[in-house]
């Protein structure tokens, strides 16, 4: 047990790792929508993602893909980078976090299709505009 | 300004993806505009990430 902890301890303290969970969420949320999807015709319909329906109508789809995973690890290695030996470091962790339930949750919606899950989704995405905003707020109240 | 940048990017970035799963209009201008706003927000601190 404490050696889980330890390596649990390992992994937090660790902004390059970190962003990798987010990236996971994301694969398996683009496998999820393409597998379970059915059809082009299906998620140019019922997709949110307005960047993946354009995507999708111009056979983009890999190129897209890459280029997303790449684009949030980078973002979420810079957001956490910056605040390595600050206190809301914590709250940069947990908002990663956040957005790969947000994701995984999203590539989900394609196994409940129902509009009540959907909305559902909608609130760790907006928990985690929240807990970026007092954040910000907490920082700049910090400074002032 | 290092971890003024972080948070800016922390918010920009649930913003965008906030976008790719808001179910409102979601064939609508909405989603596009938060996400195309929020990317070349991002694109634009990753820049001042590189020179700071």
């Amino acid at each position: 047990m404490p050696r889980t902890s330890r390596n649990l301890q390992l992994i937090y303290a660790n902004y390059r790792v970190i962003p990798l969970f987010l990236c996971i969420s994301i694969a398996i949320d683009y496998t999820l929508t393409l597998y379970l999807a059915g059809s082009r015709e299906a998620i140019q319909r019922y997709e949110f993602s307005p960047l993946l329906r354009y995507a999708m109508e111009y056979n983009l789809v890999i190129i897209y893909l890459v280029f997303t995973i790449f684009f949030y690890y980078i973002s979420a290695y810079i957001v956490l980078k910056l605040i390595k030996d600050e206190p809301v470091y914590s709250a940069g962790v947990a908002l990663i976090l956040l957005l790969s339930i947000t994701h995984l949750l999203g590539g989900l919606s394609w196994v409940f299709r129902n509009a009540w899950y959907s909305n559902m989704v909608m609130a760790p995405s907006l928990a985690s505009i929240a807990l970026a905003i007092a954040s910000f707020g907490y920082v700049i109240l910090q400074r002032a | 300004m290092r971890i003024i940048v972080s948070m800016v990017m922390a918010v920009t970035l649930s913003v965008y993806t906030y976008g790719s799963v808001c179910w409102y209009a979601a064939s609508s201008l909405f989603n596009s505009i938060i996400q195309g706003i929020s990317l070349a927000f991002i694109v634009y601190l990753a820049f001042i990430y590189f020179y700071i």
